[in-house]
């Protein structure tokens, strides 16, 4: 044969291929991207060089899907299947899982929860009254005349009584059904980048406990939640929560509403050290133009009666409502004072968009000032970014301009060794504590 | 029509039209680099060893380039052979007489050595949709793995995938 001047590399590959494992690496490679994780396993299962070649799977969780009215829970899958986990017994606003379904690991990019509409609860309720009424009046109705035991203080104390019966185990059943499958849970170390959920899930205790239970041992990168008076009233649980999940990033989504009230618990001392201890090192605020009518409608009409029990039976502590009305009058002094008190706690980042936590759409210099001069005294690295709506004016006067936009320098701090840069364009400005001696303690 | 002369590692001559070697980005390089379609000089007449191939992959190869004449040549690295490539009809009969033997194996051998990108994207995707919906018994099976684990090893293996079953 004539060989060519320039030859050809050779390669060391078996001089008789019999099985798919005698293939070079490169090929295995491509032919194992072809495959589907099950398909993928089972190539793994052939031969040693396979095991080896082929590293064990990871499942993941590519989405969660809760169907309260179907009664059903989907998880999709990188193994291209859904796997549903039924039943789920839920009981207003309240799901768990009846059987014991557990994996090792597993990534989840969003969790979406979605509460069983009201109505169905209020319903459920209605007819159980009317049932349990009917069957008291069936009973008695041989002993006292009709009437009579309408208007009789029995009656309706037995009726309340009935009520409160059936809220408690409306709301606990499914915890004490938990209690008494302590080794349940839903994953052992599942990663979760972002559980995001919906504005229907509220932060009371048997959701925190249920959600609790189902996210032990999962590792949460973000959670977005409602912030509403339950979760006022369940601060301290809310913490415990945080840290039980290890969350680093919290967004609370302030519904806007007429009273705001939900912004009292902002500005406790509790939240924000809370906060801090469980973990917390990102808090993002934004607004949400969600109102809850159905809860509107609960509290203006037969539900008031409904929302004390639940109240009663939900809230660690009373809602002080003299905080409420009082607590956020200075929205300019609120805003400043919870950011010092956020970046005073440990939070290291805090993300702004200043229409969720004031009524005001634009901040003027000044503010921005008295932010600056009462953080640094802090000592401590931070990071804060305020989106808002307008532009940053120079002052409150009739004659006031907006500021330039760009990036721009505060005053130096040289005492405290660092400058503090501002960068101010369209909607949002960044306030970013700068260091100029890098080994001072900041 | 210039024709250039493909030699296997079994010393079988392929007088192979110089069109339908575009397709191989190895013979491609060596062409262009060796000026060996330039007519007028002798380097048009050297033949070109292939001393990975044999005659009868080989022969499979140009067959397959015959049929794919004047397809569109892959550039780049091969980032969409995935799971969505479906095989035509025509590549499946092709490779079905070979499949579960060494021939379809050397042959997308073949396509890697010679840098045919849709042949061998075609090839694997044929390789691994043998695999779809199988256990690896049945794979074992069908292409005549020995089996080399224990039952201890079966069972370890069986445990860490048992959430795939």
């Amino acid at each position: 044969i004539f060989y060519h001047p320039f030859s050809f590399p050779q390669r060391s590959v078996p001089a008789i291929m019999t099985t798919p494992s005698d293939l070079p690496p490169e090929i295995l490679d491509m032919i194992t991207k072809c495959l589907p994780v099950t398909d993928h396993i089972a190539f793994s299962r052939t031969c040693r060089r396979m095991r080896k070649f082929v590293p064990p799977c990871e499942m993941e969780w590519v989405k969660l899907e809760w169907h309260p009215k179907q009664n059903m829970i989907l998880l999709y899958t990188n193994i291209e299947e859904k796997f549903k986990s039924e039943p789920f017994m839920i009981y207003h606003e309240q799901a768990y899982m009846t059987e014991r379904k557990m994996c090792d690991s597993g990534k989840v990019d969003c969790w979406r929860f979605f509460k069983c509409p009201p109505k169905i609860s209020i319903w459920l309720f209605y007819i159980f009254w009317f049932f349990i009424e009917y069957l008291w009046i069936w009973i008695f109705s041989d002993f006292l005349p009709l009437s009579c035991f309408h208007f009789s203080p029995f009656y309706l104390f037995s009726v309340c009584w009935l009520a409160f019966v059936f809220r408690i185990a409306l709301i606990y059943w499914p915890y004490v059904f938990a209690q008494s499958n302590p080794g349940y849970r839903f994953f052992k170390a599942a990663k979760i980048k972002h559980l995001v959920l919906s504005e229907h899930f509220r932060f009371h205790i048997g959701n925190l406990e249920a959600l609790s239970i189902l996210l032990t041992g999962c590792n949460i990168d973000k959670i977005t939640f409602i912030v509403d008076n339950v979760t006022d009233a369940n601060l301290c649980k809310v913490h415990e929560f945080f840290a039980l999940i290890r969350v680093k990033k919290v967004a609370f989504n302030i519904p806007k509403g007429k009273s705001r009230s939900e912004l009292t618990l902002t500005m406790r001392d509790e939240f924000s050290v809370g906060l801090a201890l469980a973990g917390i090192e990102e808090i993002t605020f934004s607004s949400c133009k969600f109102y809850d009518s159905d809860r509107e409608r609960l509290d203006r009409g037969f539900g008031r009666l409904w929302s004390a029990f639940g109240r009663i039976l939900t809230c660690d502590s009373k809602l002080n409502t003299n905080e409420i009305e009082n607590g956020v009058e200075d929205k300019s002094a609120y805003l400043l004072d919870l950011l010092v008190k956020l970046f005073n706690a440990g939070i290291k980042s805090v993300i702004v968009n200043i229409n969720a936590l004031t009524d005001r759409t634009t901040i003027v210099k000044h503010d921005l000032d008295t932010l600056l001069r009462k953080t640094a005294a802090l000592k401590k690295n931070m990071s804060l970014v305020i989106h808002c709506q307008d532009e940053i004016m120079d002052g409150t006067d009739a004659g006031s301009r907006p500021l330039p936009k760009g990036s721009y320098r505060s005053d130096d701090d040289e005492e405290l060794g660092r400058t503090v840069e501002i960068n101010y364009y369209s909607d949002s400005v960044t306030i970013v504590y700068l260091s100029t001696q890098p080994k001072a303690e900041l | 029509m210039v024709l250039i002369t493909l030699v296997s590692s079994d010393e079988q001559n392929f007088p192979v039209e110089r069109e339908l070697l575009k397709q191989s980005g190895t013979i491609e390089t060596l062409i262009v680099n060796m000026n060996l379609d330039d007519e007028d000089t002798d380097a048009a007449a050297m033949p070109i060893p292939l001393p990975n191939v044999k005659g009868d992959v080989l022969e499979k190869v140009i067959q397959w380039m015959e049929h794919h004449k004047g397809d569109p040549v892959k550039e780049g690295d091969n980032e969409d052979n995935n799971a969505e490539i479906v095989v035509p009809q025509w590549d499946d009969d092709f490779f079905k007489p070979a499949m579960y033997g060494s021939k379809h194996l050397e042959l997308t051998v073949a396509a890697s050595y010679l840098d045919i990108k849709n042949l061998l994207t075609l090839s694997c995707k044929a390789i691994s949709n043998t695999f779809k919906g199988k256990t690896g018994p049945q794979i074992r099976e069908e292409w005549g793995v020995p089996n080399e684990f224990t039952p201890e090893e079966e069972e370890a293996i069986r445990k860490e995938n048992e959430w795939s079953e």
